[in-house]
């Protein structure tokens, strides 16, 4: 049946070479290419490794992805994925057998062919407990997984264990992949950055540090030699906490087609106003524009919308007075103006968002949502018996070093003032007491939390709220929920997928034990001479996905 | 002349004296840090949060439980804090992190030359400017020069140096920039350390000491020039040149020593806002990112270096004094 994927990778190649044919010979489609074709871009921070099986951020995933290529990634609508390492792949009739045929003839950067082995590898260290990689637990629908990686690190079968992990290398080219379950989501999480080989006899030649951790990925000058990889650029310079520079592999001989641009250079600017003040003097081609400037840029000819997939909400505390009363949550959810959020404190760099899954996602159901109603608002509070005096001093824990989050904090105890009549108490925290308070249910209500997609299939999404889940700040337990959560996880079928979350996310707007607040919309200043972006909605830069169509013009 | 009450000393005994004193203050030194990693130790793993906790997306607990285990993290309190005590007097400061796989000393060392280099700068351009700017006002009191200098000095000592180097930024690179048709502006990173991008940072570092030692110099100048020494040699027709130098500033720099010991420690630690808005790579940005993310020995070791190198030029102040000042004496 997925037959239809390989076909579609091969389309896809074809299109892409003739985009690249479109506008070789440096003067295709009237632009005069410019003759260095470096990107400067600032990816925030540096990263805190640029081994891919151990990284977790943004801003490590955009040196990841680019220095080595999993098995498969999104397309450009992000409807379904296609090839990446691996040209196609095909699934067995128990929907838990993935076979992957890797591209014939694809290089590391030293030259050595790449094989399905590299993968056994790379995935079984992904897992290893000694290992601790952050990512691990996207992987635990692999055959053993959960096992291997929950097993204590100094335990000595470890080594036996990581054997028996579901990979498998049939020969070379072919790597096969054997699940729990008949996951239809899977093909997301071989879509995801850290599931890359990993050459074994490198990580050997430069051994561990004190701590276990291998050398070979550090963030320093020497990953220039030590990094090999099987993406299309590889690292030739770390300047620390200032910029790593990624330069074109040589030994590049995957699929995907090759980039224009030749040297990428990465800056590490965390203030988004130091960063914008670079792209002025245009020491940078393009950047975020911080909140302050909105105003600014509004008819600005360089100005880039990029819808995010991702939401932002107010977290409740289910299991303490006053929200352990589901009407009271409902009603705090009714009494938020999402539209005049988004107009006067995002000042309309977003949209409004009653439901979890966000706009440009397959199960995204707006008819289901939170909606503003003030007097649905008051007439719940009164129907459950609840005065509004009573709720008075109910504490809202924020961030206060975000100015946003504090504006945010102010607009929501401004409009449950106006709307419900009840007299909220802001608590400013910094961020790490507030994840703590968080976590362990210190709180009433605050936030905002928010997921970003690490792809666009719903798994990702409502797996967040499930009983007991890491990210479930408000200790939501639901067995409807988590019932349907898990089916539609376990499930292949796409339209028993849909039923079942649309019950999930039925229950969960019910419950309310979240106040869905918004989904945002980066906005990006871009200089006209960068041309050709591929913009997907996941994209951490623009571009991200798809670099190798960006080009510089003479300028 | 000295006069005859004071007994007569040998060379030798004095240079005895000098080195049993600073023999005392460096093992001194010794309690001081170890109360430092003390209280810093317990601060950090007091604060709320973990290094693994974060906004956004959440670590698995089976995750959580393999890092603790890697870094020690899962053993009682007083068990971690004798480990790093004795990996400490090996002078090993542990492994950062946030920077996977990378040692403390590493990180210090990599980040270090670059601090050094903009304070050191810094704290040559402060002396120059500062000390003449003060001089000049003082011998012209009351003149247009003075005036300028000590308006100055009220600007400098009320406007934050955040505000200096953004306003900074905006002047001589955005605005240059479109001014000249976007041919020219001055780079508003701190790397590569060369001319140009050195500038601004140093002169946003510069701004506040500068305008401090040149009020200081000011008073401390009409001090010495009211002296009857000073007067005597002005009596005695000398030219301006030799009272100010040999009589004036021998004087009045002495109150100058005293704050370049700490200036000099401030400038070569805590450039912490600096480097955050050039984008300096150094010792200033790491500590502040490495407090946010709870990065435990990344914060011991570089609060263990600023003290250290406090209480050093602390020793190194009080050291200078008895060769300057003959009224200090260290016993």
């Amino acid at each position: 049946m997925r037959s239809g994927n390989r076909f579609r990778a091969i389309a896809l190649a074809a299109v892409a070479f003739f985009v690249v044919a479109a506008c070789g010979g440096s003067s295709g489609g009237g632009t005069t290419l410019a003759s260095t074709q470096e990107l400067r871009l600032n990816i925030e921070q540096e990263p805190g490794t640029l081994d891919p099986g151990l990284q977790q951020w943004n801003y490590e995933g955009v040196v990841g992805i680019r220095t080595f290529e999993a098995l498969l990634k999104p397309t450009k609508d992000l409807k379904d994925v296609t090839g990446f390492a691996a040209d196609s792949y095909s699934i067995d009739s128990t929907g838990t057998v993935y076979t992957f045929k890797l591209h014939p003839g694809a290089k590391w950067s030293d030259g050595v062919p790449v094989k399905a082995g590299d993968f056994v590898y790379g995935y079984q260290r992904l897992l290893d407990p000694r290992v601790a990689a952050s990512y691990a637990s996207y992987y635990y629908v692999i055959k053993n997984a959960a096992k291997i990686n929950g097993m204590s690190p100094t335990d000595p079968t470890v080594d036996a264990a990581v054997q028996t992990l579901g990979v498998k290398a049939v020969d070379d080219t072919t790597f096969q992949i054997t699940l729990e379950s008949p996951a239809g989501y899977f093909k997301w999480v071989a879509s995801l950055w850290t599931g890359t080989p990993v050459r074994k006899d490198i990580v050997a030649k430069y051994g561990k540090d004190s701590t276990g951790v291998d050398k070979w990925g550090i963030v320093s000058q020497a990953a220039a030699d030590s990094l090999v990889g099987n993406g299309q650029y590889k690292v030739s310079e770390v300047v620390k906490n200032d910029h790593i520079t990624l330069v074109l592999n040589p030994n590049y001989a995957g699929s995907s087609p090759k980039p224009t641009i030749t040297k990428m250079t990465m800056f590490e600017i965390a203030d988004e106003t130091v960063a914008y003040a670079k792209y002025k003097s245009g020491e940078l081609d393009f950047v975020k524009v911080p909140v302050a400037e909105t105003e600014a840029v509004k008819s600005s000819a360089e100005l880039v919308k990029n819808p995010e997939l991702t939401v932002f909400w107010i977290d409740i505390n289910v299991t303490a007075k006053p929200f352990d009363n589901v009407k009271v949550r409902q009603a705090f959810a009714a009494a938020i103006d999402r539209d005049s959020f988004v107009q006067n404190v995002l000042k309309g760099r977003g949209l409004s968002a009653g439901t979890l899954i966000p706009k440009g996602m397959r199960n995204y159901r707006p008819d289901l949502g939170q909606k503003f109603d003030a007097t649905a608002g008051k007439t719940l509070l009164s129907g459950a018996g609840v005065s509004a005096s009573s709720l008075n001093g109910v504490k809202y824990v924020y961030n206060a070093n975000s100015p946003l989050n504090k504006t945010m904090a102010e607009f929501v105890q401004a409009q449950i003032k106006t709307n419900l009549g009840v007299d909220v108490v802001l608590d400013g925290v910094d961020s790490k007491t507030l994840s703590t308070r968080l976590r362990h249910q210190q709180y009433q209500f605050g936030g905002p939390s928010g997921w970003g997609a690490d792809y666009p299939d719903s798994q990702d999404w409502f797996d967040v709220m499930m009983t007991g889940a890491g990210n479930n700040f408000s200790a939501y337990a639901s067995t409807t929920y988590d019932t349907s959560t898990t089916k539609g996880d376990a499930e292949s079928d796409n339209t028993k997928r849909d039923s079942l979350y649309e019950t999930a996310e039925k229950t969960l707007v019910a419950d309310a034990p979240l106040i869905f607040l918004y989904q945002r919309t980066s906005w990006w200043q871009v200089k006209p001479y960068v041309k050709g972006f591929t913009i997907t909605p996941i994209d951490y830069f623009l571009g991200d996905f798809y670099p190798s169509s960006i080009q510089i013009a003479q300028h | 002349m000295r006069g005859a009450l004071i007994p007569l000393r040998k060379r030798s005994g004095r240079g005895w004296t000098l080195g049993i004193y600073i023999a005392r203050r460096l093992l001194w030194m010794v309690p001081v840090l170890l109360f430092v990693i003390f209280i810093t130790f317990f601060l950090a793993h007091v604060a709320p949060g973990s290094p693994w906790d974060r906004e956004g997306r959440q670590l698995s607990p089976a995750v959580i439980n393999n890092l603790n285990l890697k870094y020690g993290l899962d053993r009682p309190i007083w068990t971690q804090f004798g480990i790093y005590l004795w990996n400490v007097i090996h002078f090993d400061f542990g492994d950062s992190y946030q920077h996977t796989g990378q040692s403390v000393n590493s990180l210090i060392l990599d980040s270090w030359p670059y601090t050094f280099k903009l304070g050191a700068i810094a704290f040559v351009v402060i002396l120059v400017f500062g000390v003449s700017l003060g001089v000049v006002a003082a011998l012209r009191q009351n003149s247009i020069i003075d005036y300028a200098a000590v308006g100055l000095a009220t600007v400098g000592a009320s406007v934050p140096n955040f505000v200096v180097g953004i306003v900074l930024i905006i002047i001589l690179s955005n605005f240059l920039y479109k001014a000249t048709n976007e041919t020219f502006f001055l780079p508003t990173g701190g790397y590569p350390q060369d001319f140009v991008h050195m500038i601004m940072p140093v002169a946003t570092l510069s701004f506040l000491p500068i305008a401090y030692l040149a009020r200081l110099t000011r008073s401390s100048t009409l001090d010495s020039l009211r002296q009857d020494f000073v007067r005597t040699a002005w009596a005695k027709g000398l030219k301006e040149r030799f009272v100010v130098t040999r009589h004036v500033l021998k004087n009045s720099l002495i109150p100058v020593v005293t704050t370049a010991g700490p200036l000099f420690a401030g400038l070569i630690t805590g450039s912490v806002i600096v480097e955050t808005i050039f984008q300096v790579p150094g010792i200033g940005r790491a500590y502040v990112t490495s407090i946010e993310a709870r990065d435990y020995p990344m914060i011991l070791g570089t609060t263990v270096l600023y003290a250290g190198l406090v209480a050093l030029l602390n020793l190194v102040v009080d050291v200078a004094y008895v060769f300057i000042d003959p009224r200090v004496r260290l016993d």
